[in-house]
Order: C-alpha cells, then structure tokens, then sequence
C-alpha cells in the first residue's frame, strides 16, 4: 500500500511530519471541505435528529460528553463516542479496532441502527453522494482534525518553562511508576494496540466481550480533559476516577493485560498526573484553514503551523 | 576502490586530515583531478569524471607523464564501474606505454585482475584491522577515511573514556579528534558532510544530554566542534543528506518510543517524520538525490527480523520496499539512486540484493547481487558515492568453556575441555545439571539462551522475546531464569524466563530516568534476588536486596565504579551459602580497584584484594570459601584466572588453557569450571567492490 502527502493540511507542533493517506484518497482542500458539510449534515440520520458531529462535537474535542453515544430516536449505543483526535494517525479504527481504515470506518455508523440507522443506499439519495464519495470525504474530514501544539508539546520541543513543576512531576511518574506509556506512548499517546484493563468484567463476567477478550483499544490522550466520562463504556466520570481505578490495579479477570498491576501511587503522585494529563489539551484544528483551530482549547498556541509547509505531490516528481 | 586506487588517490587528493586546510598549494592539475574526484565520488557522475579524466589526459599528455598515466588509471577505474570493456584496453595502455610510472602501472596491473577475474558479484577484500577499538564506521564517501572510537583506557582494551578518531585507509595514519577524559561522557557513531570535510556526531553525557556536534575535519586534533542539536532523549546519527540541508536521525523519547526526523544543518531545528513504535530503526539511508529515506523496521515485536521501507524527506509519503518473511538487512542505495541494496537470507543464506527503486516507488522484484555475503558481518557503514560497500567483522570469536581444574594445582585437563562457540556469560544451575549460556547468532541481532545438559550433553535453545539478556542466574528450583534485558516495548529491567517455555514477566523495570539494572542473582533460599541499581560507567551504584514476596527492597551496599569496569562486567556475587556478598569498588581513581566481601545481612566490609588493572569477578567456589577472578596478564590480550581465598591467603593463578577467560563460574561439584573466552582480537573493515557491473549486467 503506497500513502500519499496530507497537503491540505498543517501539522501541528508535537505530531509525526508524515500523516498516513490512502493512495486512493488524496487529502485535498475541496474533500475536507465536503466531509465537514456531511459531518454536520443530519440528512444522514433515519429521523434526521442527528449528525457525526452529534456524538462528536468539536465543543468537546470531537467526543459528546456522554457515557454512551445516543442515537435517532434516543437510542442508546453501547459505548462511549470516542474523541476523533489524530484518527489519520491511527492503524484501527472503533473500541473494538474492528475497522482497519478510516474509510471503512465512517460508513458505519451511519448504518448502526442505534446511531443514523440509514441504509447506505438512502444516505446516497439523502445527500446526491454515491457512498465510497461520502465515505472518502468523511474520512479525509476526520483525518484533518488534529491536536497537538500543547504545553507537552512545547516542554519536549525544549521550552522548560512550558510544564509547570508538578506537571513535570506527573509525567515523570506518567513515564515511570504509573506505567501509563505501557500502552500510552507516541505523539498520540497510543499503541493503538487492544488491551484487557478489566474495565468491561462486571459481576464475575465481560459486559463487553470488545474485540473478544475483554480488549479495548488504548485511546489518545491528546485533548483528555475534554472528553470525559472515560474508558469505553464511560464508566469514569473524571480523571481521578481513572487514575484510582488503575492504582487499584483494575478489576481482575483471566485476561487482564499484564501491564496492569496496583501501582500504589500516593495521593500527591495521582493529583500530579491529573495536572500533567490536563497539559495535553492543545490545539484542535480541524479543515484546512487554521483560523477555525478551536480556540477553546486552554492553552493558546505557541506557533501555529509550527511544521513547515508541505509540498504538493506533484513537487516529488 | 582498491588498494591501488588509493595509493593513487594519496598522489593526487587533498590531504584532509593532515594538511590543514589551505596550506597546500594546488596546481591546475590538482584542481582538475578535484573536479573530477567531485563529479564521481560527490555527484556520482562517472560519465562525467571520465570526461573530466580525459580533459586532463589531453592537456597533460604531452607534458606530464605522471599526471596523465594517474588520469587514465582513474579514467579506466571510472569504466570499470560501469562494467565498460574500455576500461582494460586503457589499463593495458598504461602498462604498455608508462612503464616509468611504477605507481600507475601496478594500478592498472592490479585493475587487470579484476578484470580478468570472472564476476560473481564483486571482489572484496579486507582494508583494515583495528585492535583496541571499534571501527563502527562511517566511511567517507570517497572511501578514503574511517571514524572509529579510540579509548584511553589501558592495555589497548575496549576500556577508559572514549574519544572519535579517524583513519586514514591510505596513509595508516590515526588522527584522535576529540579530547574527552571523562568516564561519562562518550561519542556516538558520526555521520561524514557530503564532501567528507565535516562530521556530525552525538555527543552523549550519560544520563543527561545528548548533543548533535558538528565538527570541521582540517587535520587539528582535538578538532573544534560545535552544537547544532540538542535533547534530553536518546537520539543517533543516521545519515547526512548529500544535498548537505538534513542529518537524519533516530531519536528514542523516553516512553520508549522511536522516531525517525530529520535536523536541519542550518538551523538545528527537528522535524520528526515518524513515530515508529518500541522498535527504532538500525540503518538509514538518504537517496542520492536526497529525496528520500530508507530505513528498517522491524517485522514484528517478536523477532530479530527486518523489513525496509522509504519515506519521502518532506513527509508527504512512504513506501514498503522490501516486505519478506526473511531479515532484510538495509545497506544502502546504488550511488545512480536506481536501487536500494540490502542483505536478505531469503533464499537460506545471508547474501546481498538490490531492489529497483525509481519515481519514489519499488519497480519490479529484488535480484541478488552476490550470494553468501553477510553471514558474519557486525555492521554495514554505507555505500560509498563510488559505489563501494564497506562493512566491519568481529576478528575471532567468544565461546563458552567448561574446563575440570584441580583447584590445589591450579592445573586443568585440556583432553576433558568442552567448548560451545558464540557463547557468552555462562550460569550453572544450583544442582549443577544446566549450564546456561547466551548465545549470539551471525546476522541475526538478538540474542539468546542455550541451556546444555550436563548430564545428556544435549543443548537447546531458550528464546524469549527479550532484547539482549544477559547474566542468566538460574532460581534455586532450577524452573526460571533472571536476566538483565530490554523487553518488546524497549523498557530496560530484570526479567524472569521460564526455563522451559521462556515465558517472559517483568520483575523491576528500570524508570525512564533511571540506567539499566547490573547483575541480577537469585538469594539460594528463593526468596529474594539481589542486584544492582543505577550502575553507568564511572557512576555510583547501589546493590539492593528484593524481598520477592512483598517487594520490599533494601539497600545493601553503595559502590563506586571504575570507568574501565563500567557495565559490562560483574559487579558483585553472593555466596552459595547466602552468607557473604562479594563486590567491587573504587575509591573513584583508576588506580584503586578493590574486591570486597561482606555478610549479605549487612555489616562491616573487607577488603579482599587492591589491583591497579582490569578485573573481572567471577563465581564463588561450592564451600563459599574462596572467589574466582580474573585479571590482565601479562601479554596484551591476555586475561588470567585466578582463585581468591576470602579468609587469607594469597590469590593463586588457574591455568585453564586459554589466554582470555572471564565470567569464571564454579560447577557444584567444585571440579569444573565454566568460563566466557575471547579471542576477538581485533575487528576487521572489509570492502565489497566493484560488484555494481552485476546490477548493470542484469539489466
């Protein structure tokens, strides 16, 4: 498989320079542009109650609040609604990593009886698309929202003074005896591996069987602040719920993953990562223009577009 | 290039290292012979050189004869690149006509008999053997010098603070190019500036800094360096980018994940391409054009083997290359850019291959190049702009011995000597049934264990999916095996194998801030390990005792370290009666090492023995009454053993019959003795050439 350049869009400082792009869904301006309208189209819900952008509200780092999505007709979904942040970073796609590209992955729901519940062939009729151009415009949407520049991003880039000292105490221990890089490592603080943290064994059993062994993929972190409740069943309702939840060495189960083990962290090691983890709200830019970067985010940038500018394809020869 | 050819080149080439820069002065002939040096060494343009080498023959042919005859031997080697018959009929021209031209006529001799040889995928030849220190590269792209690491230490061993030097491959002559004195500090494998008159190299302060130094080559030595990068993560040179703008390098952030970037010369600034996981890459390359990248990944978590892939320098795409259940090796790009070389034992041997590359995408299927290249090679140092493949060899070999001694005597039986090759740090069993070993295997990167019965003879193989484990200590159950090692996800610690499955589990995972754990031992009664933290060449260590059943962990003893003893050696050993710890230490001068024993439950130290030189701890004896330890001898490259009684007497000298035994491990029986040998005396420089008319004939 061949990937092609991400020219419509400017990495943001922190994130990999190469953005992964299917060679038969070049990221142009006019195809970020089309899957911005769709994903706010409600044309695409049964009712017409509901968008993407319903369960993944830009508000929100593209994630809705939640402990589980709601669909048309509120109906209720099994899982939480992932933050769609750095997804063109990604190599599976869902809780359960079922889809293995993004252009899969964007017709799903739209299909999902608890979410639009639409038939491929009636989302065609809805919107005048046929569906693999609906499908490459979504996905070359979901693939330009992107965050970084945060103040992580600043501190590993060489400016000391964009960490505060306990938000360097935190990811000393994010590093070191959380274990949390055991699964969160990267630009996108992801394996994007699946794992079995005991979240989903309830009652001597797996509420959620995920991929099949009680594994969920690991999320970004990127923008986390923003995108309680967490885990995939939104169970945890703040940071602090998660980080006593992993202390605790999660819940035991024949399939836990092995990297999950009681930490005994102090009270000031757990306060310390939730100030670290707050660090990584950042810039969500999403589209091709930079000016609609959410400006909610906390931190304001330290240079837009901190990555140079890229060439176009045809400048490789 | 061959060895003639460089006799040439150091006519006729300016001096880089050992004429500062401008104080020779060049004639006309010298500039052009530049000129056309930099059209087929820099550009790769033999076409152009040989027109260039052919403006000189014109212009000197009449006059010079000693600039001509040089002009046509270069002009001949430039076709002999190209697998053009033209260049014969010149080299005989020259033997014929310029008979008064001895260093020319051999030259061309010489280029005779390669030609005359049949081509099976180029001739090599070896261009330099190094004692004492590592050649790891890289050449220069006109393969004239060799950087290589120089250390201060005594005896000419691998030991004291390291400095960069370079070698001349023409003249012999070494040049030290740094001036580094301290223990902590050291040079990392440099990059050579597309015109091979700057270096670029990390500079690493161990556990604080690293530097990317950018350094002139005009002969001074120590030569004046400046800083053009700086981080506090782990990052190595890769490969300088022949328009000169990038130096790509490989960085690893300290949750363990590999980049690949790229620093600019001009500014320093990083860009990173890509996040590569836990594994990093080991060879990368820029294409001639500097377009691209190539580099290496690994095939999974789960093996030493490698694929190769090439990304586009501005991040815009990339490309699997070469994608095979075998090790493909990357070595290289071809100096026209047309393909990528690599070593790969797809077809069951280790042999060298060429991958057509053209308009940033692979165009068609690899060919080999030459079969039964790369079994035993340690490292590849990049092509040249020539197109010659220089690579290094580990000289002689490590092996296991199991040798029965008379400890009275000090005598061994020869007749009863047992040997298991590529093995390393061997450990018996509390019942003395197993001996494990670490075993190296050519062309592949990782090690592993072997475990040999000493009761059947039989041996197998015990692979976990670790990174270089070393010091294997058996439990006293006999069921597992601690070692010191990286895992998948690149965190350095102690880990526990089952002995029969090699199921791997953590036991202490080093932070991130933290150096790697020394020598870690079972207790014998099975309730704890002892082992070593915070162990860095010339640093202050700690040997703390873990409770295993409740993680508690205590301290037992602080030690401070001799740079030469650094982490590759044993740093203490417990009794086999659990009674009595034995170490090493310093007072923090070279010329005080001591061996210390004390009780493991905490007390008062003694000192055993003071050296001044090299030691290696070994085992104790089965009583707990004496130490077995090693020490230099007294010719270069010996290394002796020796039995130490802890409660006096004086150390007296085993003969185990080999010059170099280290890693002394005393059977239970208390009549044999399992040792590490090294007769790796020296490390080679090879060189692969001429092997590009192949590709051209395939075509």
């Amino acid at each position: 498989m061949l990937f092609l350049l991400a020219a419509a869009v400017t990495i943001p400082l922190g994130l990999d320079l190469y953005l992964p792009v299917p060679e038969g869904n070049p990221l142009t301006a006019e195809k970020i542009e089309q899957g911005r309208r769709l994903f706010f189209d409600r044309r695409l819900s049964r009712d017409g109650s509901i968008a993407c952008s319903s369960c993944h509200d830009p508000e929100r780092a593209f994630s809705d609040g939640r402990p589980v999505a709601v669909g048309v007709f509120d109906r209720k979904g099994r899982r939480n609604s992932p933050a769609l942040i750095n997804r063109g970073y990604g190599r599976s796609f869902f809780w359960d990593g079922r889809m293995a590209t993004l252009e899969e992955q964007v017709l799903k729901p739209i299909q999902d009886v608890n979410e639009m519940d639409l038939t491929l062939p009636e989302a065609t009729a809805r919107v005048g698309l046929p569906a693999e151009e609906i499908s490459r415009a979504l996905a070359s949407f979901v693939r330009s929202i992107l965050s970084g520049d945060s103040p992580f991003d600043r501190f590993i880039e060489g400016d000391r003074a964009a960490l505060s000292a306990e938000q360097q105490a935190g990811l000393a221990i994010f590093r070191g005896k959380g274990n949390c890089t055991a699964c969160h490592v990267g630009p996108n603080f992801t394996d994007e591996r699946l794992h079995n943290t005991g979240i989903a064994w309830r009652d001597g059993k797996l509420a959620d069987p995920g991929a099949g062994r009680g594994d969920f993929k690991t999320p970004t972190l990127r923008e986390i602040a923003r995108t309680a409740p967490y885990m995939h069943d939104g169970s945890l309702a703040t940071l602090e719920d998660v980080i006593e939840y992993y202390d605790r060495g999660g819940n035991r189960n024949p399939g836990l993953d092995a990297e999950i083990r009681p930490l005994h962290l102090t009270a000031a090691e757990k306060r310390s990562i939730v100030v670290f983890l707050r660090c990584l709200n950042g810039l969500v830019q999403r589209g091709t223009d930079t000016a609609q970067w959410d400006r909610r985010s906390v931190n304001p940038p330290a240079s837009a577009g901190a990555s140079p500018a890229r060439l176009a394809p045809s400048d490789l020869g | 290039m061959n060895r003639c050819t460089a006799g040439i080149l150091a006519a006729i080439a300016a001096i880089l290292l050992t004429v500062p820069a401008g104080a020779q002065k060049k004639t006309e002939a010298d500039t052009m012979f530049e000129a056309a040096r930099q059209k087929e060494t820099l550009e790769g343009d033999l076409s152009g050189a040989i027109k260039q080498y052919g403006a000189i023959v014109a212009k000197y042919g009449k006059t010079d004869r000693g600039v001509t005859a040089t002009a046509l031997v270069r002009m001949a080697e430039a076709y002999q690149k190209m697998g053009n018959a033209e260049a014969q009929k010149i080299y005989e021209q020259v033997v014929r006509e310029y008979a008064d031209q001895k260093d020319a006529v051999a030259l061309a001799r010489a280029g005779l008999g390669v030609q005359a040889a049949p081509h099976s995928g180029g001739n090599i030849r070896q261009v330099w053997t190094k004692f004492g220190g590592s050649p790891y590269g890289p050449v220069s792209h006109d393969g004239r010098y060799v950087v290589f690491t120089s250390y201060l230490g005594p005896g000419g061993g691998r030991t004291g603070p390291q400095n960069l030097a370079v070698h001349d491959l023409i003249t012999g002559a070494d040049l030290v190019l740094t001036k580094n004195e301290s223990p902590v500090e050291r040079p990392g494998k440099p990059v050579f500036s597309p015109d091979s008159r700057q270096i670029g190299y990390p500079w690493i302060v161990e556990g604080v800094s690293e530097e990317l130094r950018i350094m002139e080559l005009n002969g001074n030595s120590p030569a004046k360096s400046r800083v053009l990068f700086k981080t506090d993560d782990l990052f190595r040179a890769r490969d300088w980018s022949p328009d000169g703008k990038w130096i790509a390098v490989g960085i690893r952030r300290k949750d363990h994940i590999n980049q690949l970037g790229l620093v600019s010369t001009s500014d320093g600034t990083l860009r990173v391409l890509k996040s590569i996981d836990w594994a990093g890459s080991t060879q990368v390359y820029f294409s001639p054009d500097s377009r691209y990248l190539a580099f290496d990944l690994p095939s999974s978590e789960n093996g030493g083997k490698r694929d190769i892939f090439v990304i586009a320098v501005d991040g815009s795409r990339e490309v699997p290359a070469v994608i095979h259940p075998a090790n493909d090796r990357l070595a290289g790009w071809t100096p026209e850019g047309k393909h990528l070389l690599f070593i790969s034992d797809r077809n069951g041997r280790p042999a060298l291959w060429s991958l057509p590359f053209e308009n940033g995408k692979p165009q068609g299927n690899p060919e080999m190049l030459r079969p039964d290249f790369g079994a035993n090679h340690d490292d590849y140092l990049g092509p040249t702009r020539t197109g010659e493949l220089y690579f290094s060899v580990l000289g002689g070999g490590v092996k296991v011995s199991i040798a029965s001694v008379d400890l009275e005597s000090g005598k061994s039986n020869p007749a009863t000597m047992q040997q298991f090759t590529n093995g390393i740090y061997p450990a018996w069993s509390a019942d003395g049934k197993y001996l494990a070993y670490i075993t190296y295997q050519d062309g592949d990167a990782r090690t592993f264990l072997t475990i040999y019965s000493a009761e059947t003879g039989q041996r197998r193989e015990l692979r976990p999916n670790l990174t270089y484990p070393t010091w294997p200590s058996w439990s006293p159950d006999g069921r597992s095996l601690l070692v010191p090692a990286g895992d998948a996800k690149g965190r350095w610690g102690i880990f526990s194998i089952d002995a029969q499955t090699a199921e791997v589990e953590p036991v202490a995972i080093s932070g991130p801030e933290e150096p790697g754990f020394g020598t870690p031992q079972w207790l014998p009664d099975g309730k704890g390990i002892v082992y070593e933290r915070g162990r860095k060449q010339g640093g202050d260590g700690v040997i703390v005792k873990r409770e295993l059943s409740s993680g508690k962990e205590s301290e037992i003893v602080r030690v401070k370290l001799l740079p030469n003893h650094g982490v590759a050696t044993r740093g203490f050993v417990v009794s086999p009666d659990g009674q009595s710890l034995a170490y090493l230490t310093s007072n923090g001068t070279p010329a005080h090492t001591a061996i210390m024993v004390m009780p493991l439950a905490g007390g008062q130290p003694r000192e055993l023995l003071k050296v001044t030189e090299f030691v290696y701890l070994g085992g104790w004896t089965p009583d707990s009454q004496s130490l077995l330890y090693s020490r230099n001898g007294t010719l270069p490259g010996d290394v002796a053993a020796w039995l130490l009684p802890v409660n006096g007497g004086p150390p007296r000298k085993l003969d185990l019959g080999e010059r170099f035994a280290t890693e002394l491990q005393m059977h239970p029986d208390g009549k044999r003795v399992a040792f590490w040998s090294n007769n790796q005396t020296a490390e080679q420089f090879w060189v692969l050439e001429n092997f590009l008319p192949a590709l051209t004939a395939k075509k």
